[in-house]
């Protein structure tokens, strides 16, 4: 395990693309996340309405509701670690690197290993990063009264390592069939709407089927929380049946992952 | 004699294409093993299997007795047509890549990389190399985790005739030794220098297998010129098997089994004929190659 995750950190900490993803995405993530009291100053100042609300009285940072905000935003950007998991794998196959990997003596299922490790450390740093945001802007802008609830609806946080994850082993997989940077790049921008496609062919009473598509299951966990400022129901919560589905989908994915090298010849 | 490598009826199927054919192949411990053949003969497709990149498609093969696996593969120090090495990454970076997965220690980068001769540019990023140095780090990075057998795909492939003979010189005192050599290569006067037992495909069949050393016995050919008397000397000579004309006056002599230039000097000398030139000729592997290649048409 530590051997794996070593040889991909040597494969990776002097590659500068990678530094340049990653960086951008915690900045441009950090600022955008950190930034919603300017939002919606800019909305008041155009003079946007909610309704009866003063919308610079909206609790968007507020303990607990700041969770599911946070998360919900945060998990956007998660395309630019997708963008580095896809060059991180098809370099592999295009300076052909997985062909010697396996010469020197790596075997497939280790470098599909060492893949998913690599992701699982980024989910995790990027998890904990929005975490750090959570409580940071929630001590500023909560009042003394709701410091008490920091920590209800903090299952936004594991569900959002869990969005992130199984977002990148989906990327993973798409990374792996198709090979080619540029290509898997717009794969993975239009996968979401093949899947909406599906949603849309099948007949009505079959649609709950598509919740059980991958895209579905990861969008699913953390649903969109603004509409409780006016005044509609929304699903504060995480289900636990969408966690069950995503904790499937991870043996799923990196089992189908495995299956596009194990048999073939890396030439 | 102990056998390193021996593959069982290996096979590999493109479509219909029979890339290798039912190879039975045994290196025995210590050789240098040359694998011949023309350009697509299936060389590089079946070292390709024996590393696991290219799956057979019927047989088997055994690394010191085994099946193969990843434990051995990092026992074995291989490269395989081109040099591959992330494009981004030094030298260095790129032999610590290799350390890890081979589970060797780093201490035997500035070592392997001073034995190839590529110290000073060791920093740099590889893909600034030319195609000569590339292919000295493959080098460096086969010999990196000191190998009980080296795989050897066209290993002078794009270098100066300095490097050729560097990396020939290498390859020698890497057999001294005591290890053992797989060579693929299409240049047959490489393998007749560095190599012990070599194999020879053809169409993905093996059609020879054998010791270089025998293809230099037999009965040897020598080139003998005199100023007089010599033809009339030569058809009466019970050393010779047969002789024809050959260019400048000199004529090419066919010895009798047995018998070397050395006894044709003295059986002349002593018939009075004064030799002026006296070559022997040893059988070319190259020579062989094709005469084997052409009987198997």
């Amino acid at each position: 395990m530590n051997r794996l995750l070593k040889i991909e950190f040597s494969k990776l900490l002097s590659y500068r693309t990678f530094w340049i993803l990653i960086g951008i995405y915690f900045v441009v993530m950090g600022i955008t996340t950190m930034s919603g009291m300017e939002f919606l100053k800019w909305l008041a100042e155009k003079g946007a309405q909610f309704g009866e609300v003063n919308i610079m009285k909206v609790p968007l940072y507020h303990f607990p509701d700041i969770w599911q905000n946070l998360t919900y935003v945060a998990q956007y950007f998660r395309l630019l670690l997708g963008i580095f998991v896809i060059i991180s794998i098809t370099n592999e196959f295009s300076y052909k690197t997985i062909r010697q990997n396996v010469i020197d003596g790596l075997s497939r299922a280790d470098f599909i290993a060492s893949k998913v490790l690599i992701i699982l450390g980024i989910s995790i740093v990027s998890t904990v990063f929005v975490f750090l945001i959570g409580i940071l802007m929630g001590s500023i802008y909560s009042p003394e009264s709701e410091m008490r609830f920091m920590f209800k609806h903090i299952d936004f946080i594991p569900a959002f390592f869990l969005a992130t994850f199984n977002y990148l082993l989906l990327v993973m997989v798409i990374a792996l069939i198709v090979k080619r940077a540029g290509l898997s790049i717009v794969i993975v921008l239009v996968y979401p709407a093949i899947e909406f496609m599906i949603e849309v062919i099948l007949p009505g009473p079959l649609e709950f089927l598509t919740n059980y598509l991958p895209y579905h299951a990861l969008s699913n966990l953390i649903d969109v929380p603004f509409g409780r400022y006016i005044f509609l129901e929304i699903r504060d919560s995480v289900a636990f049946s969408d966690i069950a589905l995503n904790l499937l989908y991870i043996p799923i994915l990196i089992w189908a992952g495995y299956q596009t090298i194990a048999k073939k010849n890396l030439s | 004699m102990e056998t390193v490598l021996s593959t069982h009826q290996l096979s590999k199927q493109y479509g219909r294409l029979k890339a290798v054919d039912k190879l039975d192949l045994s290196v025995p411990k210590g050789s240098v093993f040359g694998i011949l053949g023309p350009n697509g003969s299936g060389k590089t497709t079946t070292l390709g299997m024996l590393l696991d990149v290219i799956q057979p498609t019927g047989g088997s093969y055994d690394w010191f007795g085994k099946p193969g696996s990843k434990e051995q593969r990092k026992k074995i120090g291989a490269i395989l047509e081109t040099p591959i090495f992330y494009p981004y990454l030094s030298a260095v970076k790129n032999l610590e890549v290799v350390a890890l997965i081979k589970e060797v220690s780093k201490d035997r980068i500035p070592q392997v990389i001073e034995q190839v001769g590529l110290s000073e540019r060791q920093h740099d990023k590889y893909r600034t190399y030319s195609l000569g140095m590339k292919q000295r780090l493959s080098i460096a990075s086969a010999l990196l985790c000191d190998p009980e057998v080296m795989i050897l795909d066209e290993p002078t492939n794009g270098l100066d005739p300095q490097g050729i003979a560097d990396i020939r010189q290498l390859i020698i005192n890497i057999a001294n030794e005591g290890k053992t050599i797989v060579l693929a290569s299409h240049l047959l006067d490489e393998v007749q220098k560095v190599c012990t037992d070599f194999a020879v495909l053809k169409n993905g069949t093996l059609i020879y297998t054998g010791k270089v050393e025998d293809v230099e016995k037999g009965e040897s050919k020598v080139i003998v010129k005199a100023e007089e008397n010599l033809e009339n000397t030569l058809a009466n000579c019970p050393l010779v098997q047969g002789h024809i004309p050959s260019t400048n006056g000199r004529f090419e002599v066919t010895m009798v089994t047995g018998k070397t230039s050395a006894d044709l000097n003295k059986y002349l000398f002593d018939k009075q004929v004064i030799v002026s030139h006296l070559e022997t000729q040893t059988k070319s592997l190259e020579k062989q190659f094709l005469e084997l290649l052409n009987e198997n048409k």
